[in-house]
């Protein structure tokens, strides 16, 4: 468990040094928030769904980039490689990214509802809080696992390009930026089948008081099994090529 | 600290291939508690493998691996060794004094911080965040981790390159104390002083194999202990020659016995001028057994 933790201490206080990776990724969705979030008028539900929508943008940043692109520089790091060898329980190091994600995706999620609720209309019950965040970290778990993919198997230069391309694509596709309704209908088909449409479903339902529909939780566990496979598969192997 | 282990590490037959490229072709090693080894040879010879597979970070395609009677695969085994790490290549933004607390963390019974500090000069950088220091500083580090967990067996790759004389005399004398204390130390380079100043033993790779082990006066006795050099012309039938090369009217011998050989010369009434007489370098051994592969 110490080591768990002393590898959370290095790895947090390493990205928080790098502010391009830092500030980036806790501040962006807040500032994309200011220019296209704010405009939506006065409607308090207006409000919620598009604070809901850039809170799963916001998680996503840290899927994609700490998992992804962290990855992927790693895997040619000669750290890394000692740090293989000195590995005592194969579990330490993993436990301890997840914990530093979900440390960055706590502060960029947080910065951005603290945005919504200062400059927009945003507010809602307590429940509806909860359940928006359920869905916010709960649809994170695909998408982080779609990260680890990546990370595993893009070539280390190309990661950044590519998490950035399915970071905005996803993220437009599944209507966080535009809300489905008013997308062109076969954009909203297409919507229909993509990971983060999912959270977002679920997302809006909390801030709307709905029920939570079965589908979205269905198709986020089919990707769940989907990414983990590709991304498991990735890191055998890698772990082929660099340590047999 | 060196218990009751007869060897300290051991390969047998042990063979490792990439691809098409056979970076260990049935290569024997055997390793005392208490010894200080350098592994020798250029770039490609196979080195860094046989320490890959050593320290449990690579896996040998065939043959027996074994280190401090366990295997290297296993943690518990893995836990008493150190290593540097292969290149400069620490996390830029981490400071010294935390990517050491880091690797401590992983040891049961690590170096007492201040002592490592101490020993390998590091006082003053602690605080210094690592993609800030210079190679040499870098080097101390990396060598400094190879013993922060207070191993048995520390592997060092090229642990005194780029370093100045002031640290070079604290890395030796760290090193001496480390051995005087039970450690076993593998040393891999490519720089013939380093071995020359610290190893006890010498194992010169070629292509994955081994083609000489022994101490350096054995290595250099391979090629002949002295070299014979003079201008002139070379004649033949001359008394204990190991090597005899021609070149811009200079004649270069190696032989066992430069006595025996001047004696000849001079019998022989041959004309000859400049004649000069010393030990055979370590490196003159190396370039040979290197490129010939003799054994």
């Amino acid at each position: 468990m110490s080591l768990v933790l002393e590898h959370y201490r290095a790895t947090m206080v390493g990205l928080i040094r790098t502010p391009a990776y830092s500030l980036v990724t806790v501040l962006i969705p807040g500032v994309v928030f200011i220019f296209i979030g704010t405009s939506v008028g006065d409607s308090r539900e207006a409000a919620n769904i598009v604070m809901a929508s850039f809170a799963i943008f916001a998680a996503l940043g840290v899927a994609f980039f700490q998992f992804g692109v962290g990855i992927a520089n790693d895997r040619e790091s000669p750290w890394e490689q000692f740090a293989h060898v000195l590995q005592v329980s194969p579990g330490a190091r993993f436990a301890a990214s997840v914990l530093s994600a979900v440390s960055f995706a706590v502060v960029a999620v947080g910065v951005l509802i603290i945005v919504a609720i200062i400059l927009t209309e945003a507010a809602m019950p307590m429940n509806s809080w909860m359940r928006l965040l359920a869905a916010v970290f709960l649809g994170s778990v695909p998408m982080a696992l779609l990260g680890i993919a990546i990370g595993y198997w893009s070539p280390p230069k190309a990661a950044l390009p590519i998490a950035n391309i399915l970071y905005l694509a996803l993220s437009f596709g599944g209507g966080l930026f535009i809300r489905p309704s008013s997308m062109p209908e076969f954009l909203d088909a297409l919507s229909g089948v993509l990971p983060t449409r999912q959270i977002g479903e679920l997302a809006w339902a909390a801030v709307q008081g709905r029920a939570w529909p079965a589908e979205p939780w269905l198709w986020l566990i089919g990707y769940t099994v989907l990414f983990g496979l590709i991304a498991a598969a990735g890191y055998r192997r890698d772990e082929g090529v660099r340590y047999t | 600290m060196a218990g009751t282990t007869n060897t300290a590490a051991q390969l047998s037959g042990v063979s490792k291939a990439y691809g098409r490229t056979q970076a260990l072709d049935s290569f024997d090693l055997s390793l005392s508690p208490g010894e200080i080894l350098a592994l020798l040879g250029p770039n490609g010879a196979g080195k860094t493998t046989a320490v890959g597979v050593l320290t449990g970070g690579r896996r040998a395609d065939s043959g027996v691996v074994r280190l401090l009677d366990g295997s290297p695969r296993d943690v518990s085994v893995r836990r008493r060794i150190g290593l540097t790490p292969q290149e400069s290549g620490f996390p830029n933004t981490l400071r010294v004094g935390e990517i050491i607390r880091l690797v401590r963390a992983h040891y049961p019974k690590p170096l007492d911080d201040q002592r490592l500090y101490d020993r390998f000069l590091l006082l003053d950088l602690v605080g210094r965040q690592a993609g800030g220091l210079s190679g040499g500083q870098k080097r101390m580090l990396a060598v400094a981790l190879a013993f922060a967990g207070g191993p048995e067996v520390a592997f060092l790759d090229e642990p005194t390159t780029g370093l100045d004389v002031q640290a070079r005399r604290a890395l030796w004398q760290a090193i001496g104390s480390f051995r005087d204390d039970g450690g076993t130390i593998v040393l891999t380079t490519h720089y013939l002083e380093e071995a020359e100043a610290l190893a006890s033993r010498v194992v010169v790779m070629r292509e994955g194999r081994a083609v000489a082990d022994g101490t350096v006066e054995e290595i250099r006795h391979q090629v002949g202990q002295s070299r014979v050099r003079f201008r002139g012309a070379l004649s033949d039938g001359l008394p204990g020659l190991v090597r005899a090369t021609e070149a811009d009217g200079w004649v270069t011998i190696y032989t066992h016995d430069a006595d025996a050989l001047v004696r000849a010369l001079v019998g022989r009434e041959t004309t000859f001028t400049d004649l000069e007489v010393r030990p055979a370098s370590l490196e003159e051994a190396f370039v040979k057994l290197t490129r010939d592969g003799a054994t």
